[in-house]
């Protein structure tokens, strides 16, 4: 009967009072104003301070091996952390690539010289990453990269352009997916993975600014940049199987349906009087599909434990997780009135809008709508994610 | 207990109702025969009591999850909560077909007189009740909720039938003479049956989801248009993709009310109402859950299946029908939200999720 690999997971002890310990920081932090809580905050909730305070706690780079400055904890610990820091729309964007997926990366396929000289900083909350995978002409569809590799003694050199480097601006490396040769037949083959210092003159970076104003995104532009032999990662032309693999991180993890959590919250505080029965179904279906998305990702954190790939289920995952994060915008969006600053307004009623929490959520539901575009888009768009899930069931 | 033992019971089922419950039985039960051997076959295997010895409620519940997969014809549900609560309320479980009346009109009371304990009240959606041998009725002695079984010979029953023609009769008693009456444990309430009678739904529906899942992606494969099978084009790819999402989804919170039931047994009598809260918050975040998944999964698998689908030859409707009914059946989810909602408001939704 089940197509797919969802085995229940019961979290270990040690993963609840982890979880504990998180909540009480934060709560701390958020009490000396450390943080404001927002939506979608592992993009846009950038703070080099807070990143370095996580880095002392031990909840960067948490299941990485202590000799890389790791913390040699489980996928369930870490789970639990990235979870905690999310719901609490706790600003963790400066470390959230690296620690997700470019550490990840250069463990599994970098050299030693490359772990020893990257994850303990990535580790300690100072060493900020930017993903290099689109392009003008590829999207969703990264088979079609042309970041041009050439051959130039025992190094590379790189001429193109990578776009949507969300933070490059501010980050100090990229791992850029580039063509070092043919594509072969199956259109996978002359793809390489190099790390670049963002630092390096050759680089130019420019803003592209969100429909919210705020500067994200980059075009990344590569002036024949140099790349050492050591900043290749694995073999040239291995890159394919590396981003797919780091795809099955990207993709299946808690900021795929947490990205508007404090908004949720936030929509149940200051709703928490309303008798209103078809406000409460809505809340409650919510609800229910938050619980489902959480123990469908949680056992994806379970088979990556166990050193599995679990590319289809994760596909399955960011899809609903995505259109999830959209539904809570959609239902704050019918039940609040932006713009009333608490005064309340048409469709309002006087005692939601007498709420004392109702700007804040507010501007949350305004950071929600503006930002929502990007749920389903980003990490692979939901058409990708479903043609994934159909080469699941054996349709293609 | 033991996941081991429970995915043999599972195993077991599908061998079982493969060969007792193929979609002929099922649409000559619709058409109002009562399937006798497939009845004798599930009750053969032990699957419609629990038992000390055999087989636990918790694995009863993965048990009506493959039910469901075959649209099983049979009060099966019924009956494993019929011996449920017995059990817990101290009383026997007596042979042949079991049914439960745990949807009271107004309040059920017990008498206890010279001539015996006597019932009277009224029961609607009681399934199959014009077949069973026994009726195991929630009622209430004085306001203490209290089950009692009664026997087919001293019930009336008229007849009625859910979406799906399965018959759901409604039974009134007046003084009718009953067996033994037995309290529900602390700290059950009527709140508690009505939940369990939920999560039965909420099983069935998981199972009879992948059943028109697994239907849908077959149909998909072998039905030809435009030159080539329909499960090549991509918007009904997007759409048995949406499908095995919402079964993936379902799936996933079957098993978290399943746990959180299994912890609510296991926890000592201290904590038993907390984690019987937990269990019970489960169930009704299930039963809101299932509402989403079957429009969604109903919609997209007629909509693939084309007019074939929904026509009675064409067997699938015997599951679409059963979750349009069993989506309504101990609550839809209107009906269960304000119980979902109460606790988002009094924990905050991140707390009411992880439950610590």
């Amino acid at each position: 009967m089940s197509r797919f690999t969802f085995e229940s997971i019961r979290l270990p002890d040690t993963a609840e009072d982890l979880r504990q310990d998180v909540r009480r920081f934060l709560a701390d932090e958020q009490a000396k104003g450390g943080f404001v809580p927002v939506v979608d905050s592992w993009l846009s909730g950038f703070n080099p301070d807070f990143s370095e305070k996580l880095g002392r706690m031990g909840w960067i780079g948490m299941v990485w091996p202590e000799k890389y400055g790791g913390h040699a904890r489980s996928t369930l610990e870490r789970y639990v952390v990235m979870e905690e820091l999310l719901a609490a729309g706790a600003p963790v964007g400066a470390h959230w690539v690296a620690d997700r997926q470019m550490g990840p990366m250069i463990l599994r396929h970098g050299t030693e010289a490359q772990k020893e000289r990257f994850l303990p900083d990535m580790a300690k909350g100072v060493s900020y990453w930017a993903i290099g995978m689109s392009e003008p002409n590829a999207g969703s569809d990264l088979s079609a990269a042309q970041a041009k590799l050439t051959p130039d003694g025992a190094g590379w050199r790189l001429s193109g352009q990578k776009l949507w480097s969300s933070g490059a601006h501010r980050c100090q490396y990229m791992i850029a997916l580039c063509r070092s040769g043919p594509a072969g037949d199956d259109r996978h083959g002359g793809l390489t993975n190099v790390i670049i210092d963002l630092r390096d003159p050759a680089v130019t970076i420019r803003p592209i600014y969100l429909i919210s104003g705020e500067h994200h995104f980059n075009e990344v532009i590569f002036n024949d940049v140099y790349i050492s032999e050591d900043m290749v990662i694995g073999e040239p032309g291995d890159g394919w199987h590396q981003v797919t693999e780091e795809l099955a991180h990207e993709r299946s993890g808690p900021e795929r349906f947490l990205s508007t959590m404090p908004l949720f919250e936030a929509l149940v505080q200051v709703t928490q009087h309303s008798e209103d029965r078809y406000l409460q179904r809505e809340l409650a279906a919510l609800a229910s599909e938050l619980a489902a998305l959480r123990q469908l990702s949680l056992s994806i954190a379970g088979i990556l434990e166990q050193g599995g790939n679990p590319v289809v289920e994760a596909a399955l995952v960011k899809d609903a997780g995505t259109r999830f994060e959209r539904k809570v915008t959609e239902v704050a969006e019918r039940v609040l009135q932006l713009g009333t600053n608490g005064e309340g307004g048409v469709g309002v009623s006087d005692e939601i809008a007498a709420n004392s929490g109702i700007a804040a959520a507010e501007t949350l539901l305004a950071q929600a709508i503006l930002h929502g575009p990007g749920f389903t888009i980003r990490g692979g768009t939901n058409e990708i994610l479903r043609g994934i899930v159909a080469r699941g069931l054996g349709l293609r | 207990m033991s996941t081991t033992v429970r995915q043999m019971i599972v195993e077991t089922a599908h061998r079982v109702f493969r060969d007792a419950c193929d979609m002929e039985t099922v649409a000559q039960a619709a058409k109002g025969t009562w399937p006798k051997t497939l009845w004798q076959a599930l009750a053969g295997n032990g699957f419609t009591t629990l038992d000390d010895d055999g087989l636990t409620w918790e694995d009863a519940l993965a048990l009506l999850q493959v039910a469901g997969y075959y649209a099983v014809p049979v009060p099966l549900a019924e009956s494993i909560l019929a011996s449920r609560l017995l059990t817990a309320a101290g009383l026997s479980i007596p042979e042949g077909v079991l049914t439960v009346g745990v949807t009271p009109a107004s309040k059920p009371q017990v008498e206890h007189t010279a001539s015996g304990t006597r019932l009277s009240g009224r029961w609607t959606q009681v399934a199959w009740a014009r077949q069973a041998d026994h009726v195991v009725f929630l009622a209430f002695d004085g306001d203490q909720p209290v089950i009692t079984c009664v026997d087919q010979s001293s019930i009336q029953v008229t007849s009625g039938t859910n979406l799906a023609g399965e018959p759901r009769d409604t039974v009134v008693l007046e003084g009718a003479l009953t067996g033994d009456v037995g309290g529900l444990p602390s700290p059950w309430s009527q709140d508690s049956v009505r939940s369990f009678a939920a999560l039965t739904r909420v099983m069935l529906s998981a199972g009879a989801l992948e059943r028109i899942l697994d239907m849908t992606l077959q149909y998909a494969g072998e039905r030809k248009q435009f030159g080539r099978p329909i499960g090549k084009f991509q918007a009904v790819q997007a759409q048995i993709a949406e499908m095995a999402i919402e079964v993936a989804a379902v799936r996933a919170i079957a098993n978290l009310a399943l746990a959180a039931t299994e912890a609510s047994n296991d926890t000592a009598s201290s904590t038993e109402g907390a984690a019987l809260g937990r269990a019970e918050w489960t169930i009704a975040l299930g039963k809101v859950r299932l509402a989403q998944a079957i429009h969604v999964s109903t919609t997209h698998a007629h909509q693939v299946h084309g007019a074939m689908g929904f026509t009675e030859e064409y067997p699938m409707h015997h599951l679409t029908r059963r979750l349009w009914a069993w989506r309504q059946e101990f609550g839809n989810d209107t009906a269960w939200a304000p119980s979902v909602v109460t606790e988002l408001r009094e924990h905050g939704v991140w707390r009411a999720v992880t439950g610590v």
